[in-house]
């Protein structure tokens, strides 16, 4: 089975009582996580360890050339038996990273570079490694996946999406086979005996959905069971019961960290079971048509912090539309339940926005990534008032069997680590939450990319316009040009205008497909026109077509600031990726959210200097984009550590309910 | 926030089927009309109250149920408005804190742990922001009250109370009757030295008393008390006793009763120590019953009977009027108030207090909060004056406690308290404007600033005329309010039998001198004798000379020459050293005025103008103007009547017989006084008088008057 030793090696770790290998939770002070936070601000990485690092692998090349396939797993498997002794040591790893190196050459055609070794090395270290676009995260990860699988540690590596997890785990398998690891891949809809059989393989691609509702499935079925009890059962039956799904959270090497850690762990995951709606559905369309009839302002009031809420005078009125309704209604306590969540239904949640409707189905999108989430429902009551304003079939009501959110669950991996384009924006965060430290890995060539001057507009329509015109004249130069937007509704908007205009173009709205993953690998072809949603087609690489490459690369058009610095630098970083030529321009426009929410005063004093052009007024927008981003960037980090602090604060208050029931 | 009627956390307890703790002990309580329920933890001794409502759900924990179920249940059955999710899940949450709850599933042991731990740090961090009220549980005192409280269980029936009041209203007549030499000089005889050991031996008695008279009140009703130890009173071991058992008492006048046992007990002792103080002699008999008397009764009524601290008076305040936790209660309800008029936050649920109830939390807890601000700086001054290190820890403890606390909290509600949520932008807006006002009126609004001093009219000895005999006034050689020069003849006395005298003495002489002439040649031994009778008359009449010379009045200085009513003076009969009148340099009129060291900077640096107002005549005052400044400070008052003792505000030496001798050093101004507003009828009627003087520095903002104040406090109290 599998053996963690080389993990707990000279780390101070507590191993939960469980029934498999995951770390107890630790109750941690707030100034302690403070510190952290602080202390990564000044962290430094330290380059003449790196160096020698570097040295110590390139020195065994030569040597590694001249052995055989055999020779080559033997040695690995020496270099693993002294790790489980000695943990991951420089000097192990780098033995190991030479192996692999070798072994990658040979299977994959494909030597690591050395800025991968690097980023391989941070990962076995417990860290993020931050790579640049491009820079091939997937063949860094390698390194220490191998490296770890050969210690016999259950490796995890967790994906985005099941495509970017078939994907990859296809695209490595020789090498992990060359050594003589399973690899297994598990993906939406697989049944049980599969996953477990899958889960049982030494390195498992997976996308960080599927693997927590897999965990969270563990947990119902095991409880509190403890590993105790795992053994004695053993010892009275030998033929052993089907347990876990999950061996053991070993090692988790999590791609899009940030993504992953920081923006999707604001929502629990929660796994449902649906159940016949007791309130009938009636209630639903009755609570929509009042909604409907109330006035802003006299009945009830928006915020700009996407608030709704029912005035006192409100409320007199709803009580007279109710009046002859039964039921429900009858109860001041149910009344304002279904209005509130009717009135935030009706105002607060955007069609094509917030969410979209497919199939007579109401599917969320994340605001954030622009993702489709399939599965996920909001509270009870919201998702079917929505429903009704769609006029979709209500959909049962869900009751939560169990959830987790992404900091407890990837928190409870004896090693977590994870590769990124863009960590050093959260870096704090991360260290604090996660107690994660940031690996900064330099490019491999020098970047070519040439960043236009940003150009704004006051009215979003002229934005357009000239998004589209920049777009058909850089494509005619016969070049690529991919415009990210921030949502599904402008990407079609834009569509539109594209085809009024009668201009080729592909559309991709996130779907997370690999016909998406296609398509945006086309993208780099001679004159070809992709707009998409930021995270369209994410962990893809635009290959550049020859000429394309010689006409001056792909060309991205960013038409909205997003509220995170980060991902505006991961749409930027899809051109002029490992030192192709390309370049990068943003066109937006006054009325922007980031903007409007996040600095009204100065976007409309300043507007005057926005507007014109200049290389002076160029850097202060600049400036101002980075302020609203940091402000906004602030505010959500602060929401952030409110969700911890409170998910904290209650798991303790529910104490009495269990660890597995939290 | 409106209240949701779903939970987010319902998954994790709706399978869950609780249970009450089988020891648990419930009983009935009414509270202003309204029923709870209060449920103890009979091993924890833990206590907690619930609603009829919350009461309901409690009774159907038996360990079959699931919440789930519960919750149905309580919505089906259709009294009063549904409970939501939250509700349910707040009070397992509640329950689970107050150990009252026992779950099928398996305990998160980590969490348990951590839970346990977390309960130390919270008592070690109650103390660390409260380092009086550490406690140190010393012994478990049931077994011993177990086998007395029978023994003593008439004490707390209609017999002990006969007793009680038969000792304790005699008492109180008596000690009216004394009240002046029990008093007299209380802090003095207190807090002097050999009074303190014996002090240090009645305290503790005195206390332990009190203590097990809680515990046996309690006992008396079945309550259990197993706690018993020492805590520390601003750093004076004091005992204590855990007796909260009795707040499972249904019936109010005994839980009431149980919390005012100690004062009870205390009164009965400063009773018979009063009796025993009465009937002794002087020694230390007497002195031990005097200190108890002073410790029983004087620290009972200040400390523990005052409802404001939280001690036995609290309790039983909030006993009788039915009202538990009434100073949570009260932050409670002036937060919701500000909250709901201040922030107008509308959606607030309003605190469920009725109309009296909201009148006691109101007053309550202002004014609690001043006495309470009021004793700890008192305590901190104490301490200071005698440890500076400790009184320095303790002034800022103070300081933390009293002003950094809350205004953390407010912080903290102001930015991140979920219910003004929506209101958020105002409620922050306003804060930072009562915050700008508040520091613009207290650093820049200019305030009067102005010191007071108290002073003397002073006069010296050479301007007061005097009669230098017997005799009626004759007449006036200079017209009264004439300018006159010193040596000056002014006024005329007439004694007829010195007159008489004087004729007498000089016809004795001029006999005697005949006499002597006779017999000088005539007879030389006569002549002897007869010149000694010349002699002795001359003598005679020399000395009667000189008395009648000195019914001529003269002008010792420089001046005006003053007398009230001069006019009725002439046959007016005046005895020897009787005052005639006054010889005025009209600048020469000052009020002498002592300063403290603490305030002569001011005084001297920031001088602008100065009011005096005479004792007498308090309510005008005049202004006056600075004549001289005293050079140096001097260590002694021009009269007894500026220091403590004499009745004025200036510190003396307790030894110093005269009591001129000043503790710290004081400086000394003469004010020229305004001559025609002292002057009645031409006369200075005020000389010798206090006058209060009030010295004008100009204006300055009110903070830093205060920090001149408190720096002087800290250099004067610390020294440093």
């Amino acid at each position: 089975m599998s053996d963690v030793r080389a993990l707990l090696v000279g780390r101070d770790i507590v191993v939960g009582d469980g029934c498999y290998a995951e770390r107890a939770e630790q109750s941690v002070m707030e100034i302690e996580e403070w510190l952290r936070a602080l202390t990564a601000r000044f962290a430094f990485s330290s380059k003449t360890k790196s160096d020698s690092f570097l040295q110590r692998v390139n020195v065994r090349e030569s040597e590694m050339q001249q052995q055989d396939a055999d020779a080559l797993r033997q040695a690995l498997r020496t270099a693993a038996q002294k790790m489980q002794k000695r943990g991951f040591c420089d000097e192990l790893i780098a033995e190991a990273f030479a192996l692999v190196r070798e072994a990658g050459s040979r299977t994959l055609g494909k030597r690591h570079y050395d800025v991968q070794l690097l980023a391989g090395r941070a990962l076995l270290l417990g860290r993020i490694a931050e790579m640049a676009t491009g820079e091939g995260k997937t063949l860094a990860a390698t390194l220490a996946v191998c490296t770890a699988a050969a210690t016999g540690v259950a490796v995890h590596v967790v994906t985005v999406n099941d495509y970017l997890a078939t994907r990859d785990a296809k695209e490595n398998k020789p090498l992990y086979e060359f050594f003589g690891f399973s690899v297994g891949v598990v993906v939406q809809d697989m049944p049980v005996e599969d996953r477990r059989e899958q889960y049982g393989r030494q390195i498992v691609y997976v996308s960080n959905k599927e693997l927590t509702f897999d965990y969270l499935k563990d947990r119902i079925s095991l409880g509190g069971t403890l590993s105790a009890h795992v053994k004695l059962r053993r010892l009275q039956n030998a033929r052993q019961a089907p347990g876990s799904i999950l061996r053991g959270l070993h090692l988790a090497v999590v791609d899009e960290a940030d993504s992953v850690l920081i923006d999707e762990a604001r929502t629990p995951l929660i796994i449902s079971e649906t159940l016949p709606d007791d309130l009938g559905e009636a209630v639903y369309g009755n609570a929509m048509a009042v909604a409907g009839q109330l006035q802003e302002g006299t009945d009830y009031r928006l915020s700009k912090d996407r608030d709704v809420w029912l005035t006192t005078a409100g409320d007199r009125t709803v009580q007279s539309l109710v009046a002859e309704f039964e039921g429900v209604w009858k109860s001041a306590l149910w009344r304002k339940e279904l209005m509130q969540k009717a009135l935030s239904a009706l105002h607060l949640f955007k069609r094509d926005q917030h969410y979209i409707v497919a199939d007579d189905k109401v599917q969320i999108v994340d605001e954030f990534t622009g993702r489709v989430m399939p599965d996920r429902t909001w509270e009870r009551g919201l998702h079917q008032m929505i429903e009704a304003k769609e006029n979709c079939e209500i959909s049962g009501q869900r009751r939560t069997l169990s959830q987790i959110t992404y900091q407890r669950f990837f928190g409870r991996y004896l090693l977590l680590a994870g590769m990124t384009g863009t960590a050093k924006e959260v870096e704090p965060e991360i260290k604090r939450v996660y107690d994660l430290s940031v690996a900064k890995i330099p490019t491999h060539k020098p970047s070519r990319r040439q960043r236009l001057p940003d150009r704004v507009f006051l009215a979003s329509d002229e934005r357009w316009q000239e998004v589209a015109r920049r777009a058909r004249t850089v494509a005619a130069e016969g070049r690529s040009v991919l415009v990210g937007t921030r949502s599904v509704e402008a990407s079609e908007l834009l569509g539109r205008l594209l085809e009024q205009q009668g201009v080729a173009h592909t559309v991709l709205n996130a779907r997370q497909d690999q016909a998406e993953a296609e398509a945006v690998s086309q993208a780099g072809q001679i004159g070809r026109i992709t707009v998409a949603t930021n995270m369209a087609g994410r962990g893809t690489d635009i290959k550049l077509a020859a000429e394309v490459a010689e006409k001056g690369g792909l060309h991205v058009i960013l038409t909205e600031f997003h509220e995170s610095a980060r991902v505006d630098r991961q749409l930027f970083g899809r051109s002029a990726r490992q030192g192709d030529p390309g370049s990068a321009e943003a066109i937006v426009c006054l009325q922007d959210e980031l903007f409007q929410r996040y600095a009204p005063l100065v976007s409309r004093v300043g507007a005057s200097i926005w507007l014109s052009s200049g290389p002076w007024q160029a850097i202060l927008f600049r400036w101002f984009v980075t302020y609203a981003q940091s402000k906004a960037e602030r505010q959500a980090r602060k929401i952030r550590l409110d969700t911890i602090r409170r998910d904290r604060k209650w798991s303790q208050a529910l104490g009495f309910v269990g660890s597995t029931k939290k | 926030m409106s209240r949701s009627v779903f939970s987010q956390s319902w998954h994790s307890v709706a399978e869950m089927k609780p249970r009450l703790i089988p020891q648990a002990r419930i009983r009935r309580h009414v509270y202003r009309q309204q029923v709870w329920y209060v449920v103890q933890d009979q091993t924890g001794g833990r206590y907690h109250r619930f609603t009829a409502a919350a009461y309901a759900l409690v009774l159907g924990m038996n360990g079959t149920q699931t919440v789930q179920a519960l919750w149905e249940q309580a919505n089906a059955s259709g009294v009063g408005d549904a409970c939501t999710q939250n509700d349910v899940v707040e009070l397992l949450v509640q329950m689970h804190a107050a150990d009252l709850l026992q779950v099928d599933s398996s305990p998160d042991s980590a969490a348990l742990f951590k839970r346990y731990k977390q309960k130390k740090r919270a008592t070690l961090k109650q103390w660390l922001l409260n380092p009086m009220s550490l406690k140190i549980p010393l012994v478990d005192p049931d077994a011993f009250l177990t086998r007395w409280a029978p023994r003593l269980a008439w004490c707390f029936d209609w017999r002990g109370a006969l007793l009680w009041l038969t000792v304790v209203l005699p008492a109180l007549l008596l000690a009216g009757e004394h009240w002046n030499e029990l008093t007299n000089n209380l802090s003095d005889r207190v807090l002097s030295s050999s009074n303190l050991a014996v002090m240090a031996i009645i305290f503790p008695l005195v206390k332990l008393l009190h203590e097990l008279g809680h515990a046996f009140a309690s006992k008396a009703w079945g309550g259990a008390v197993h706690e018993m130890g020492l805590m520390f009173l601003v750093f004076a071991p004091v005992p204590y006793v855990e007796a909260s058992a009795s707040s499972s008492f249904p019936s109010k006048y005994r839980r009431a009763l149980v919390a005012a046992a100690g004062m009870l007990v205390e009164l009965f002792i400063a009773a018979l120590a009063l009796y025993v103080w009465m009937l002794t002699e002087p020694g230390i008999v007497r002195a031990m019953a005097f200190n108890a008397m002073v410790v029983a009764g004087v620290s009972t009524l200040v400390v523990n009977g005052n409802p404001l601290l939280r001690y036995d008076g609290y309790y039983i305040l909030t006993d009788l009027i039915e009202m538990p936790n009434l100073a949570q209660r009260g932050q409670k309800y002036l937060t919701y108030l500000w909250d709901r008029h201040i922030f107008r936050v509308h959606d607030l649920e309003p605190p469920q207090e009725s109309r009296s109830e909201r009148r006691w939390l109101l007053w309550h807890t202002p004014l609690a909060w001043c006495y309470r601000s009021f004793v700890t700086v008192s305590i901190i001054l104490f301490i200071a004056g005698e440890f500076f290190v400790f009184g320095t820890l303790l002034a800022l403890w103070g300081a933390f406690t009293l002003i950094g606390m809350p205004l953390w909290k407010a912080y903290k509600h102001v930015t991140s308290s979920p219910s003004l949520q929506r209101q958020r932008v105002l409620a922050v807006r306003l804060s930072i404007g009562l915050l700008t006002c508040a520091l613009l009126i207290a650093f820049v609004l200019p305030l009067p600033l102005r010191t007071r001093a108290e002073g003397v009219v002073w006069l010296p000895d050479q301007s007061i005329l005097r009669a230098g005999g017997n005799g009626f006034f004759q007449r006036w050689l200079v017209a009264p309010g004439a300018k006159v020069q010193k040596g000056a003849p002014l006024f005329v006395l007439e004694d007829a039998l010195l007159a008489t005298e004087l004729d007498v003495a000089r016809a004795k002489l001029s006999a005697a001198e005949a006499t002597y002439r006779a017999e000088q040649f005539s007879n030389p031994v006569k002549a002897v004798v007869s010149l000694r009778q010349l002699q002795q008359e001359q003598e005679v009449l020399a000395r009667t000379e000189e008395r009648a010379a000195k019914l001529v009045g003269y002008a010792e200085a420089d001046g005006v020459l003053t007398a009230a009513q001069p006019q009725d003076m002439p046959g007016r009969h005046f005895k020897k050293g009787e005052l005639v009148g006054y010889v005025l340099e009209r600048n020469a009129l000052i009020a002498r005025v002592v300063v403290p060291q603490d305030d002569i900077d001011l005084v001297r640096n920031r001088f602008r103008s100065v009011d005096l107002r005479l004792a007498d005549w308090i309510v005008r005052s005049y202004p006056a103007a600075l004549v001289r400044q005293a050079a140096g400070g001097v260590e002694e008052l021009p009269t007894a009547a500026l220091g403590l003792p004499g009745g004025g505000a200036i510190p003396t030496l307790p030894n110093d017989p005269d009591g001129v001798k000043t503790i710290g050093r004081v400086f000394m101004l003469d004010l020229g006084l305004p001559a025609e507003t002292l002057l009645t009828d031409g006369l200075p009627a005020a000389f010798g008088e206090r006058v209060h003087v009030r010295f004008d520095h100009g204006f300055e903002p009110i903070a830093w008057q205060g920090l001149r104040r408190l720096r002087q406090l800290f250099l004067g109290r610390f020294g440093v």
